[in-house]
């Protein structure tokens, strides 16, 4: 899978109180890449990812999904997209609280009607070291956990691109060095493409390419 | 709170036709429960003079006796049935009786014929506490005494209230010597119904009238209060739908974080706008269940008589049952459409970053 | 319940409406003239002109179980002469002066508490009451105290026993006015008066009525009419205009001699003028609703005019503006319909 960004313009707001958060991106991400995105906060990175993930749509210039343009795409389309090729973790983890760890994991799966989905959600668990607390609210685990469910729940559906937006942005650091590792791993030894936004410098090393934002423009 | 605006709506719906469709079949029991093709009353309103004859109240006109041998001669008439009613005083307990002639066994349907005595309606009979044998002294104006001859059998209409007793001595009691209050005309055809009446209604002294030109119009009176009753249920049907989307829009706005994960996480628009409305169609349903509850219920504490005299109780039917859950489930969906749309535009990105 | 016997309300009005058919308003009235006052600033018709015509034939009074009698009125004096001028007297007093005669056994005494004269046995009963009407209406089960109720040549009268029940309301609605009165230091207030007409209602509080001697050829001085209520109204301010008609007899009723109200009006409120329209009146309280009497009544009749029928001091007085289709086949008594 590739996505691609070519001139993409994202303008916030309407007349003199316009605000221009991506001006002119071109950016390209495919399966197995894992990128980078670094800059201050407020320079557009997450606006970067949301594009990238079709969460959101430019105000000029293309999306690609796989060479087609997402804006030709329905919503339909856009939403088996988002809901079968491409993993989202975000910062605050967006658990849904009134459903338990497993119940979370398996809200995808239940949108695709995937067969065996309920085995599916429980290995996605184990898989991120949480099989014993399949049975757990959010508001019972710790907030390295609830994240490890989130990217757990953007696995669920094997996508081939994750974009995680400051996956380790809540966490201390001893957490969030854990988190990293099993993205890391997730891109290494099964090949699935990683994007995470951050401004940790740390973080950022750790991907094999880099892009810098800033005040909207990759540099 | 949705479930109580639909609630209410659902429940003044069932009510109003529980009661209605009751009303309206006793009052065709009571009409039917004459026993005539024609009725033959004094000269006045031929309402209150129908209801009178059917409450054994007493009215101000009355038909002179000497009119039944003409009526007997009209042609097409088969039965005439000489009526006096009035209240007296049966073993000292103010009961209505009913004075008439053999010819009455022809337009009932008692099993007896035999008006020697007092025939004695099963509810006038529980009251006084009679049975066949007894004595009774029957007193208003004049006082007799007649043997019980028999107890009828209950008909569940106003016959059972009765005391029925040989004209000539219901007559004394009432001091309604050669009156009567009513005469009941049966006819041999009653395809010729109308043209009989208009003869009849040629003797000086009485007006004919068909019982369920009666009953029509009793019911056409009924029928405007019915108007109110559906204007109130409209109203509480509006205020249901009205609290429903506003409840609803409440419930999409305080999920939009929810719904911008779904959405994020590869729900389709059509998805949401079915999740929210298959969400209000279950709570609609729900509404729907308390309110019969409620309505049937609320429809034994509502007033049971239609002022006419004639007490009704409700009558509920699965289709009453159907028709309301149907009605329950239209307003929670319509009302839920345009919330669900809003739910379904929610901007993904947008709605997972408010907070 | 109310609404239920809201229907019966206007069904029984429908049926008063239907005396005055029997009697024949309309084009073919004959009107000895109309008032329209205010006059010169008063709120009284000229006094002198119209005297209704004193009974003088002689009449009938049938007492169910006991026979029809006759009576003659020359020979008749009023007990109530608080409220009659001499020759003019009362249902109540055409039985008092048979009893008197011997030829009909009845006691009776008069009832403060309520205000008059009761039957306390006839041919050894009691519970009755009766019913009256002019020539060319009907019978309708009045409320109106028995020794109030004027005669006229031709009038029919029936006693007969009431049912229970609705003797006792009317009997506590009698001592309520009584007790309504006194509450009020002897003056006629009246909570709730209304006058309506298929476009509009006028609704008054607490109105207070004294006497203006319209039929002061039937009454005393003094004495308080339901016709005093809207001229009292009018000497409030708050009437613009009322117009009475003066009808001496009407097409099939002979002697009328009443004052009908043909129009009340004020800034807001009129109706048009027509024909066979006037207004009919009821007097009434909650306690006399309900009653499905042959015809329930809870009120005073139409066929007492507003003029002739004494105010005592009742809950409320409605005024009703109501319109009449001919409505006469022969021997049958249609129900007329209301039109506006």
């Amino acid at each position: 899978m590739r996505i691609q960004l070519d001139g993409v313009w994202k303008a916030y707001g309407e007349g003199p109180g316009q605000f221009w958060a991506i001006e002119d991106a071109r950016l390209e991400v495919a399966s197995g890449d894992f990128l980078a995105i670094v800059g201050p906060s407020g320079s557009g990175k997450s606006t970067l990812l949301h594009l990238l993930g079709c969460l959101d749509a430019p105000t000029h210039g293309e999306v690609l999904i796989d060479g087609e343009p997402a804006t030709r795409k329905s919503d339909r389309e856009l939403s088996l997209v988002r809901r079968n090729r491409i993993g989202f973790i975000f910062q605050q983890y967006y658990l849904n609280e009134s459903m338990t760890a497993w119940q979370n994991v398996l809200l995808p799966l239940e949108l695709g009607k995937v067969r065996d989905r309920r085995n599916r959600a429980t290995e996605a668990l184990g898989w991120v070291g949480l099989g014993s607390r399949l049975g757990s609210y959010p508001s019972e685990l710790s907030g390295g956990e609830q994240q490890r469910v989130a990217i757990a729940r953007a696995l669920a559906n094997s996508p081939e691109i994750v974009l995680a937006d400051e996956p380790t942005g809540s966490l201390d650091s001893a957490t969030g060095g854990d988190v990293l590792a099993m993205l890391q791993s997730l891109n290494a030894e099964r090949g699935i493409g990683l994007v995470i936004v951050t401004h940790d410098a740390k973080v950022a090393a750790c991907g094999k390419a880099r892009i810098q934002v800033r005040d909207g423009r990759i540099t | 709170m949705t479930i109580g605006g639909i609630a209410i709506g659902v429940a003044t719906l069932f009510a109003l036709l529980a009661l209605s469709s009751g009303i309206e079949g006793a009052l065709e029991r009571e009409i039917s429960g004459l026993g005539a093709h024609i009725l033959l009353l004094p000269i006045g309103c031929p309402y209150t003079l129908t209801l009178s004859l059917m409450q054994g109240a007493d009215t101000p006109e009355f038909i002179p006796e000497d009119v039944v041998p003409h009526v007997r001669e009209t042609e097409n008439v088969r039965t005439t049935v000489p009526v006096v009613v009035g209240k007296a005083k049966v073993n000292g307990e103010l009961t209505p009786i009913y004075g008439t002639t053999d010819d009455v066994f022809r337009v009932k349907s008692w099993g007896t014929a035999d008006l020697t005595g007092a025939l004695v309606g099963s509810y006038a009979a529980t009251k006084l506490k009679l049975k066949p044998g007894d004595r009774i002294t029957v007193d208003l104006y004049s006082e007799v005494t007649v043997p019980v001859t028999k107890i009828l059998d209950e008909t569940q209409g106003r016959d059972d209230t009765f005391v029925f007793l040989p004209l000539a001595l219901a007559q004394k009691v009432l001091a309604l010597e050669a009156k009567l209050s009513g005469i009941l005309v049966e006819t041999e055809n009653v395809a010729k119904v109308t043209q009989t009446r208009y003869t009849l209604a040629k003797i000086a002294g009485i007006q004919a009238v068909p019982p369920s030109e009666v009953f029509d119009t009793l019911v056409g009176l009924f029928g405007s209060v019915k108007q109110t009753l559906i204007l109130i249920t409209g109203i509480a049907i509006v205020v249901g739908v009205l609290t429903t989307m506003n409840t609803m829009t409440m419930a999409v706005y305080e999920r939009r974080r929810e719904i911008g994960l779904l959405r994020a996480l590869g729900s389709t628009r059509r998805d949401v706008f079915a999740l929210f409305l298959s969400e209000s169609l279950l709570v609609s349903l729900a509404g729907g269940v308390v309110g019969l509850a409620l309505g049937y219920a609320a429809s034994f504490l509502l007033p049971r008589t239609s002022g006419f005299g004639i007490a009704a109780s409700p009558q509920f039917s699965l289709a009453y049952v159907g028709i309301c859950l149907l009605v329950a489930c239209a307003v929670g969906t319509l009302s839920a459409i345009y919330p669900a749309m809003m739910a379904a535009r929610t901007q993904p990105i947008r709605a997972l970053r408010e907070l | 319940m109310r609404s239920w016997n809201g229907m019966t309300r206007i069904l029984e009005l429908l049926i008063s409406v239907a005396t005055l058919v029997a009697v024949g308003i309309g084009a073919t009235g004959e009107d000895a003239g109309s008032a329209l006052l205010p006059l010169a600033g008063n709120w009284t018709p000229p006094a002198g002109v119209h005297a209704g015509r004193p009974p003088s034939n002689k009449g009938t009074v049938e007492i169910r179980g006991l026979g029809t009698f006759e009576f003659d009125p020359p020979q008749i004096q009023a007990l109530r002469k608080d409220l009659f001028r001499p020759g003019h007297f009362s249902v109540f007093d055409v039985l008092a002066s048979l009893a008197k005669a011997g030829t009909i056994p009845m006691e009776y005494s008069y009832d403060e508490s309520l205000g008059t004269y009761v039957i306390e046995s006839l041919n050894g009963k009691s519970g009755w009451w009766y019913d009256a009407h002019y020539a060319g209406g009907a019978f309708e089960r009045p409320v109106v105290r028995m020794d109030e109720y004027p005669v006229k040549d031709g009038m029919a009268i029936q006693l007969y026993l009431e049912s229970p029940d609705r003797l006792a309301a009317i009997t506590q609605d009698f001592g309520k006015q009584v007790a309504r009165l006194r509450s009020n230091g002897g003056r006629v207030v009246v909570p709730k008066v209304t006058v309506r007409s298929p476009r509009a209602t006028l609704t008054f509080n607490d109105v207070g009525v004294t006497a203006h001697n319209v039929r002061s050829d039937v009454f005393q001085t003094g004495v308080i009419s339901v016709l005093d209520v809207l001229l009292s109204l009018g000497e409030q301010g708050q009437l613009s205009s009322l117009e009475l008609a003066w009808r001496d007899r009407m097409e099939n009723a002979d002697p009328v001699d009443n004052y009908f109200v043909d129009q009340v009006r004020t800034e807001d409120y009129s109706t048009e003028a027509a024909g066979d329209c006037t207004y009919v009146h009821e007097v009434g309280s909650e306690t006399l609703m309900g009653f499905l009497a042959p015809h329930g009544h809870a009120t005073s009749h139409v066929h007492l005019t507003a003029d002739v029928e004494v105010l005592t001091s009742p809950e409320y007085v409605e005024f009703l503006w109501a319109c009449l289709q001919e409505a006469r086949a022969s021997g049958e008594n249609k129900n007329p319909q209301a039109k506006d």
